[in-house]
C-alpha cells in the first residue's frame, strides 16, 4: 500500500520540480570558475545604482524608501566571498530593506570577481579601495562620519578599517565577522585552516587567484552529509511546498554563485588571521601601519548566529574583550551564518539593530535624492546582480 | 639458485610492505597531532559508536511499528529521525582536527598535482616564447603596485590641496576681520 502511494507522491514532487526548473528556465553553468547547475532565480530586487566604481568594485546606493533619513549613513562591506544579494535575497528576507524602511541611507561595497591581474592585498582593499569609497560616501552625503556594518569577512575588514581611521566611523556593526581565532574556542573554520595542514600559497600557486569553486567546497566539507546529501533529500520531499523551493533555488544559487577571491588578500587573511590571530593580537599591518584593535572606541554590535559553524559566535563575540569600545552590545539570532541574514527570526532581531543604531546615528533628515546629493557624475548605471 | 629466488622473493615481500607502511603514515596525519588532537578523534569515535549503537535499537523499533502501518509520514517520519541522527554524527566527526587534517591533506594532494601539470606546460610554452598565466600574474602584481603608488600620491595631493585651502580660508577670515585702528 505505501509504495504505490509513495509512488503517486514521488511523481508529483518530480513534476513540480520540473515545473519550478521551467519557471527558472532551467539551471545553467555560468562561469568556469563555478562548474555548478545554477538556477537563474530573481535576486537582489531592492532598487539600488551604483555611485562609484574602481577596477570593478562598485559602492551601490539603495534606493530610499522613507521621507527621511538619519543624517549617519550605513556602508554595508561585504565579504571577498560571494555575492553580497544574501543581504538583500527577496522583500521579505531582506536586511538591507530593513535599514531602508528604519530611515537609514544604504550604500554597499560589492568587491566583484577577482582574475590574475587583480592581484590585491589586504593593502589595496582596506587601506585602497574601502577608503576611497568611504571617502565617497562621506562627500556624498556630506557626512564627517559613517556606520559600518562588515558581514563575514567584510567584518574583519571593516574592523581593520575602524582601527587604522576610527574618526570616520561613527557605529560599527560585526555580523557574523571572522575576527578572533583560536581553534578551541571557535573551531569549524579556524581548524579547517590550521597551520600545519594547510598552506594557502598552494591554491595561488596552482590556480594564480582562489576560485570560486575552492572556496564554496571548503565550507560544504564542514558540513559534508547536509550540503551534499540530505539538503536534496529534504528538498526533495517537499518539493509540492512551491515557496519552500523557490527559496531553496535561491539559495542554491547564492552558495554556488561564488566569486574568485585575489590572491594575496585571501593568503594574508588565513595566514594572518586565521592561522596567527594577528588582529586581536594587534600584529596586523596594513600598508606599514600597525591596526590596533585598541583603536577601536565607537559603539560597537556583534550579530551572531547561535548554530553559525562558519563564524562561531567566539569568533565574533571574543573579538569585542580586545577593543577599546565601552559601548558594545550582542544581538544573538537563532540562525547559522547564512540564516543570521536571511531567516524569518534572524530579521526580527534585525528590528533591534536598526533600533540600536538608529539610537546613535544622530538626527533624521529630509532624505537626500541623488540629484541632490553630492554624487559627483551621476549614477552609473541602475544594477540587477 | 632456487634457494636465491626464494630470498629475493621475501625481501620484496618486506619492502612492499615496509615501503606500503611508510607512504600510507607519510600520507596520514595521525602523527602530526597533539595527543589532544588524537585523543579528541578517538573519543568522538567512541562517542558515535555508542549513539549508533543506541539509535539502532530506536530504528529498530521504529521500523517495525512501521509494518502495522499504512500511512507514508509515518515512514517519512523515521526517515527524516535517521537523516538527521547521520547529519549530527557526521558533524561531530568533521569537527575534529583528525577530518580536518585528513581533508586538507586531500586538497593538498590535488593542488600540488595541479601545479606540477601547470608549471610543466607553462615551462613548455615558455621554451617555445609564450607567454603564460606567470607573465600574466607578474603584469598583474606590477599594475597593483602602480595603482598603489598612484593612489598614494593622489592622497598626498589633496590632502596639500586640502590643507592650501584651509590656509586661504584662514587668509580670507583674517581680511575680512576689522583691523586695529581703522576706519571708525
Amino acid at each position: 500500500m505505501i509504495l504505490p502511494i509513495e509512488f503517486m507522491r514521488n511523481i508529483r514532487r518530480i513534476m513540480k520540480l520540473m515545473e519550478i526548473s521551467s519557471e527558472f528556465r532551467g539551471f545553467h553553468v555560468f562561469d568556469p570558475d563555478k562548474p555548478y547547475l545554477i538556477p537563474r532565480a530573481e535576486v537582489g530586487v531592492t532598487p539600488k545604482i551604483v555611485v562609484y566604481n574602481d577596477n570593478g568594485v562598485n559602492l551601490y546606493r539603495y534606493n530610499p524608501i522613507t521621507e527621511k533619513q538619519y543624517e549617519t549613513p550605513l556602508v554595508i562591506v561585504y565579504a571577498l566571498i560571494n555575492k553580497p544579494y544574501i543581504l538583500d535575497l527577496t522583500p521579505e528576507r531582506s536586511v538591507v530593506r530593513r535599514f531602508l524602511q528604519a530611515g537609514f541611507d544604504v550604500y554597499l561595497i560589492d568587491w566583484g570577481e577577482a582574475d590574475l591581474v587583480q592581484q590585491f592585498s589586504l593593502d589595496e582593499y582596506v587601506d585602497g579601495f574601502l577608503y576611497d569609497f568611504i571617502e565617497e560616501v562621506k562627500a556624498q552625503t556630506n557626512s564627517d562620519k559613517v556606520n559600518i556594518l562588515g558581514y563575514c569577512m567584510g567584518g574583519g575588514m571593516a574592523a581593520m578599517y575602524s582601527a587604522l581611521y576610527p574618526e570616520n566611523v561613527r557605529n560599527l556593526i560585526l555580523l557574523a565577522a571572522t575576527l578572533y581565532f583560536d581553534k578551541k574556542e571557535v573551531g569549524g573554520m579556524v581548524k579547517l585552516s590550521d597551520k600545519r595542514f594547510f598552506d594557502p600559497k598552494e591554491i595561488i600557486d596552482a590556480y594564480g587567484y582562489v576560485p570560486a569553486w575552492f572556496l564554496a567546497e571548503r565550507f560544504k566539507y564542514l558540513r559534508p552529509v547536509e550540503n551534499y546529501i540530505t539538503k536534496y533529500i529534504n528538498m526533495f520531499l517537499n518539493a509540492e511546498n512551491k515557496k519552500l523551493l523557490e527559496d531553496f533555488m535561491r539559495m542554491e544559487k547564492w552558495i554556488h554563485d561564488g566569486v574568485n577571491v585575489a590572491p594575496m588578500a585571501y593568503y594574508r587573511y588565513v595566514k594572518e588571521m586565521y592561522q596567527n590571530n594577528a588582529l586581536a593580537n594587534g600584529r596586523l599591518f596594513i600598508n606599514g601601519r600597525r591596526v590596533d584593535p585598541k583603536r577601536i572606541t565607537m559603539p560597537v554590535a556583534a550579530v551572531v548566529g547561535e548554530k553559525d559553524h562558519l563564524a562561531p559566535p567566539p569568533n565574533t563575540i571574543r573579538f569585542l574583550d580586545y577593543i577599546g569600545s565601552k559601548d558594545k552590545k550582542i544581538f544573538r539570532t537563532p540562525g547559522g551564518h547564512v540564516g543570521t541574514a536571511i531567516s524569518r527570526k534572524a530579521l526580527a532581531v534585525w528590528d533591534e539593530v536598526a533600533k540600536w543604531l538608529g539610537e546613535r546615528s544622530g538626527k533624521l533628515i529630509p532624505t537626500r535624492d541623488w540629484m541632490t546629493c553630492g554624487l559627483r557624475y551621476g549614477p552609473i548605471c541602475p544594477v540587477d546582480f | 639458485m632456487l634457494d636465491k629466488l626464494i630470498e629475493e622473493y621475501f625481501k620484496t615481500i618486506a619492502t612492499v610492505y615496509e615501503s606500503s607502511y611508510n607512504i600510507l603514515r607519510n600520507l596520514n596525519p595521525w602523527d602530526k597531532l597533539s595527543e589532544d588532537e588524537q585523543e579528541e578523534f578517538l573519543k568522538t569515535l567512541a562517542e558515535i559508536t555508542y549513539d549508533g549503537i543506541e539509535f539502532s535499537g530506536d530504528f529498530f523499533k521504529d521500523s517495525f511499528k512501521l509494518f502495522y502501518t499504512v500511512d507514508p509520514e509515518d515512514w517519512m517520519k523515521v526517515y527524516e529521525k535517521w537523516l538527521s541522527f547521520l547529519e549530527k554524527e557526521y558533524r561531530k566527526l568533521t569537527e575534529t582536527t583528525y577530518m580536518a587534517a585528513i581533508f586538507n591533506s586531500l586538497d593538498d594532494l590535488y593542488l600540488i598535482y595541479t601545479a606540477n601539470i601547470q608549471r610543466f606546460m607553462d615551462g613548455l610554452l615558455h621554451y617555445y616564447g609564450f607567454a603564460t598565466k606567470f607573465d600574466v600574474i607578474k603584469l598583474g602584481k606590477a599594475y597593483v603596485d602602480l595603482k598603489q603608488d598612484l593612489k598614494r600620491e593622489a592622497r598626498k595631493m589633496n590632502m596639500g590641496l586640502k590643507e592650501v585651502k584651509d590656509e586661504i580660508e584662514k587668509l580670507r577670515e583674517e581680511i575680512k576681520k576689522p583691523k586695529r585702528g581703522g576706519k571708525k
